[in-house]
């Protein structure tokens, strides 16, 4: 698919301001304060930050399920006022619809979103088997979500993202309840969908929400550091590993380097979370 | 429930039956108490003459036309109540303020309007039928999970292809108990609607088991025949019961790994 050549960031967050108001109490609570962030076509961002720091909120209003209470949201310089086919989402808890196979689950943008406009049926079906195929699903195609394990559900989950093609790719810890193991793998697998490998121009946008540091290193071109109450951005750290990444990436004094200046800047703030644990309500994630 | 346990589970209502029976059968012979065996007497007598089926089926298919008219109607509009705020906030007060109203404190305006024959069995139906449809629909609606939704908005699909592709599906177990429930409520108004209708038929009147069991009752004091049409009432409404959770574990083959 042709894209317009990058004039400017791929998404724009400006002086962005997220409040809440709790129900029956009434009270304000700031779940995001002031983010201006530009996150540049083809660039795996991801942001990481304890629960509460407002990382879901931002990616929410990226996906235009909602609106930022001061300041704009723009993709490609247009203010984003609700969602779209063009920024797709995975969810942490797959939200695949149980009452579909798989296949049908990969096929529902297509079938029902602008995006499978001039598809023919026999077209569409091709490109939803390509995209089963390409997460490693092939042959569960006529399973329903409730017979597949966690980490097949989340393959599902993303190629029902990729094959509706957006622009950009919108990930709200997409292995937070996922196994360790079965974790790594899909981080590898995340990057090999992405592109990694191939032509630096043909990667999509990718803005990847996560609580461990260490997938956030191992994935990202840049890591977005938030803090919580309120959640704010403290800081904005590239990473300048080589890609592709591998195994032997986890190993390397940059990696651990980096992972160890972003848990610094957040550990008091997970020690005093802990420590609280129960005591503390506002926004998740 | 395995077979060998069926034995076991008839044993107290056949004893009751006997006993039932046995009492009978002191009283004198014109009494009016029914007895088991007078009772199946009389049903094998209706049954063979064609009667109990004809006013069954006749009454099913009120029934059934009434619940059709309520079901669409409940369906859309629970649907778009559910999942437009707007659309709750202006039919709420008006659902809710008929809900009270008996289905029967409708027949005198039914059959001022409708006469007696079928359309009056049918509005009362549909009436009776349309609002545990209606509260379960939205209740279903508003319990749909979020991220459900949110994932179809995130795929680029409009709002009102989501109600029908995303929000619909999700919501059928909940319709579904309103469903049944809303069954049980029209057969229980359909008999009542006919008995009341059938007394001003005089005799002539609008057909149905109710109305057969008014005949019984005010032109042939035939207390048997009328016990045969409560139990004939009773168990063509099990009957439906079972067929609507065959259809619903037919339907939705995934809600049931979910409980």
């Amino acid at each position: 698919m042709s894209r317009p050549a990058p004039t400017g960031p791929k998404l724009r967050l400006d002086g962005v301001r997220k409040t809440f108001t709790v129900p029956r109490t009434g009270t304000n609570v700031v779940a995001v304060e002031t983010a201006d962030l530009a996150i540049e076509a083809g660039e795996f961002l991801t942001i990481v930050g304890p629960s509460g720091c407002g990382k879901s909120t931002i990616l929410n209003m990226l996906a235009g399920l909602e609106l930022p209470t001061e300041g704009t949201v723009a993709m490609d310089g247009r203010t984003i006022t609700g969602p779209a086919a063009e920024r797709g989402m995975v969810f942490q808890d797959y939200a695949l619809f149980p009452w579909k196979t798989v296949f049908e689950n990969v096929e529902f943008g297509l079938r029902y979103g602008p995006h499978g406009k001039g598809l023919s049926t026999a077209e569409r079906r091709r490109r939803v088997a390509r995209c089963v195929e390409l997460v490693g699903l092939g042959g569960s195609e006529q399973k329903y979500p409730h017979e597949l394990s966690g980490g097949m559900r989340q393959r599902c989950g993303i190629a029902r993202l990729v094959a509706n093609e957006p622009d950009v790719l919108l990930m709200d810890e997409p292995f937070a309840a996922l196994d360790a193991q079965t974790r790594i793998i899909l981080q590898e697998e995340l990057l090999r969908i992405w592109g990694e490998t191939g032509n630096r121009a043909e990667r999509r946008t990718v803005v990847f929400i996560t609580h461990a540091i260490d997938e956030a290193v191992f994935l990202s071109d840049r890591v977005v550091v938030m803090s919580a109450h309120p959640g704010r951005i403290i800081e904005i750290l590239d990473v300048d590993l080589p890609r592709p990444r591998t195994d032997a990436t986890r190993t390397r004094p940059e990696f651990q380097a980096l992972s160890q200046a972003i848990w610094n800047l957040i550990r008091d703030e997970v020690y005093r979370a802990a420590t609280a644990a129960g005591s503390a309500g506002g926004a998740r994630g | 429930m395995s077979t060998r346990r069926w034995p076991r589970y008839f044993i107290l209502p056949l004893g009751l039956l006997v006993l039932w029976q046995l009492w009978g059968m002191t009283l004198p012979a014109r009494s009016r108490a029914p007895v088991p065996l007078d009772v199946l007497a009389s049903a094998v007598d209706l049954i063979a003459s064609g009667r109990l089926p004809m006013a069954l089926l006749q009454s099913l298919g009120r029934v059934g036309l009434g619940f059709l008219v309520a079901g669409s109607i409940a369906l859309v509009l629970g649907l778009l109540m559910g999942f437009f705020r707007p659309v709750e906030r202006n039919l709420d007060p008006i659902i809710e303020s008929f809900r009270p109203v008996a289905p029967i404190a409708l027949l005198p305006l039914a059959i001022l309007w409708l006469g007696t024959g079928t359309p009056a069995a049918v509005f009362i139906v549909a009436y009776a039928a349309f609002f545990p449809m209606i509260v379960n629909t939205i209740a279903g609606v508003k319990g749909v999970e979020r991220r459900l939704v949110q994932a179809a908005q995130t795929l680029g699909v409009p709002q009102l292809t989501i109600l029908r592709t995303v929000v619909l599906p999700a919501a059928l177990p909940s319709i579904f108990i309103g469903v049944r429930l809303a069954m049980g409520l029209a057969w229980m108004s359909i008999i009542a609607a006919e008995l009341a209708v059938g007394s001003k038929g005089g005799g002539g009147g609008s057909g149905g088991v109710g109305e057969m069991m008014f005949v019984f009752y005010a032109y042939y004091i035939e207390l048997d025949s009328i016990v045969v049409c409560m139990i004939a009432v009773g168990l063509v409404a099990l009957a439906i019961d079972h067929g609507l959770r065959w259809l619903q574990r037919w339907l939705m083959p995934w809600a049931e790994q979910h409980r």
